[in-house]
């Protein structure tokens, strides 16, 4: 517990700092700080609460208790162990590279998609149906398919990641292909604007907010789509490790990497919320 | 007219129609501009003056007639001619030098940017906002930008789509006369469509009188000629008041107070034509 509450009055101060241009520093008093912090801590401590009081009533009943290791005491000094012994690391990579790769794939898919069928009518009537189709299909059913199309497993998790992210890249691209003032294409073309022109100083400058808050809403669900992805065929990564301490009984070492789980996704989706800050263009205050 | 470096634009029996199934938006249209010159197309909404200067500007291509510019038939847009909007669309991802730019990186040459980019904002009076988000910039600063932005390419032709339309009153009578003034300074032709008296009898050294259904030029003015005998100082007020009287001649409308009232561009700003 003690990285989550490092790290969340962390996240409040930099997202408050970065907005409000010309705020004055003697703003932030400790004081300041403290109040503004207040509210996350509160709720980490709430989660932790629950989590007490459920691996509480877990030990407390005979029937359960051989799952008291769910609790935080043993979870957090188990957590502990893993990341000094650098089992955490070793689980993590294969995982974060499996998402990484899928999230590539799914981007230079979906962008392009996405430019096309918001900037062309024909391109959107024609792919409307099929993709509404595709998306509503869950990426794990593909689980079958990829595992035959593919030649190892990690390239069937990569393409089964990619499948589950490409579309709300793909959307968010397309949406804000369609959000851009058609003026901008009038005023580039009349100082002697090409295609090429166009889209690399019009489409994708003014799309860069929205591809990236396609690729944070495509990383919540790559990440999911992930564990479930590693529970099958491979001997790497997250989902794997869950497998493996359920299957050896250590309940703790289970709930440790649940946990390693929650906060790698957290810092991965704080990481793109920065990003998109940084590329934004909109302004916040207006 | 050699000391004019602006171009010659010859318009030749231009039409043009959005829908084959519409009435034309212009029709059989001609018009002669001599080089820096300045021209005022003045006319109610839906006249197709913007329609033409679109056209001028190679934006759109007319279903009939054709565009010359100096000897050269107007095909595309090109950065000699270049327009400037009713609104100044800079690029809000870019900041102010940027924007100004943005016409040499089309055109491949960035290498003038740092030198240029300097001597436009010392002419549109912004120097001191070279690295500024052009989000934090009034209306008219914003305008401003776009008239530098528009300069960049030292066009031969300037075409203003009333671009001060949406500025208050003080700011569209000071960005009027420096548009005026850099443009007689480099002999840039100018063709300007406004639906505003004020405008046109204070930018302008003609006005052509447009009219709907179908759009075409139903009277001339040449404002220089009117204004010729009287003191300087009239010079505006002369120009308007033979403007409103050319124009109700031309479309058969009476302006009412329109013609009777203040004398100073800044004290009566909206005496846009009846519409």
């Amino acid at each position: 517990m003690a990285q989550d509450a490092d790290t969340v009055p962390e996240t409040s101060g930099g997202v408050v700092g970065n907005a409000p241009l010309g705020e004055p520093a003697g703003h932030w008093t400790p004081k300041a700080i403290i109040r503004s912090a207040a509210p996350s801590l509160a709720g980490i401590a709430g989660l932790y609460a629950v989590w007490w009081l459920g691996g509480a009533i877990v030990a407390a009943n005979p029937d359960t208790s051989s799952f008291a290791d769910f609790a935080p005491g043993p979870t957090i000094a188990r957590f502990y162990d893993i990341v000094v012994s650098g089992e955490a690391t070793r689980d993590a990579i294969p995982s974060l590279y499996r998402v990484g790769m899928g999230l590539l794939w799914a981007t230079v898919i979906g962008v392009p998609v996405g430019i096309l069928i918001g900037r062309n009518k024909l391109a959107n009537d024609t792919a409307n149906i099929p993709f509404q189709f595709l998306r509503m299909i869950s990426p794990l059913s593909w689980m079958p398919i990829a595992v035959i199309a593919f030649a190892t497993w990690d390239d069937a998790i990569i393409f089964l990641v990619a499948v589950a992210a490409v579309w709300p890249i793909l959307f968010s691209t397309a949406a804000g292909v369609r959000r851009i003032d058609p003026a901008w294409f009038k005023v580039a073309r009349n100082l002697g604007a090409r295609p090429l022109h166009i889209l690399t100083t019009v489409i994708l400058p003014s799309i860069a907010p929205d591809i990236l808050t396609g690729i944070r809403l495509a990383l919540g669900v790559a990440w999911i789509v992930l564990v479930p992805a590693e529970y099958l065929g491979v001997t790497s990564g997250l989902g794997y490790a869950i497998n493996d301490a359920r299957d050896t009984l250590e309940y703790d070492r289970l709930a440790a990497i649940v946990l390693l789980i929650g906060i790698i996704g957290f810092l991965l989706d704080f990481a793109l919320q920065h990003l998109i800050q940084r590329f934004s263009w909109v302004r916040q205050d207006a | 007219m050699s000391r004019y470096a602006g171009a010659h634009i010859s318009i030749k029996d231009v039409s043009h129609r959005y829908r084959s199934t519409m009435e034309p938006a212009i029709a059989d249209l001609s018009l002669e501009i001599e080089p820096s010159e300045a021209v005022a197309l003045i006319g109610r909404s839906g006249c197709g003056k913007s329609t033409l200067l679109h056209i001028i500007a190679g934006l759109l291509k007319p279903t009939s007639g054709h565009v010359v510019c100096d000897g050269r038939e107007v095909n595309g847009p090109s950065a000699s001619r270049v327009m400037m909007f009713q609104q100044p669309s800079l690029f809000p991802w870019l900041d102010v030098s940027q924007n100004i730019a943005l016409g040499l990186r089309f055109n491949r040459r960035m290498n003038e940017a740092s030198r240029r980019v300097g001597e436009l904002l010392e002419l549109v009076e912004m120097s001191s906002f070279r690295q500024r988000n052009v989000q934090d910039l009034s209306g008219g600063q914003q305008q401003r930008v776009a008239l530098a932005r528009s300069l960049a390419l030292e066009p031969d032709v300037l075409l203003l789509d009333e671009p001060f339309s949406s500025l208050d009153a003080f700011t569209r009578a000071s960005l009027q006369r420096d548009v005026r003034r850099i443009a007689r300074d480099r002999g840039i032709t100018l063709v300007l469509v406004t639906h505003d008296v004020n405008e046109a009898a204070l930018m302008a050294d003609r006005a052509m009188i447009m009219r709907s259904e179908p759009g075409r030029i139903v009277s001339a003015l040449q404002l220089n000629d009117v204004t010729a005998n009287s003191n300087p100082d009239d010079h505006f007020k002369v120009a308007r008041e033979a403007l409103i009287e050319a124009y109700e001649n031309a479309v058969g409308l009476s302006m009412g107070h329109a013609s009777h009232s203040g004398e100073s561009p800044t004290r009566q700003p909206d005496k846009a034509l009846a519409s």
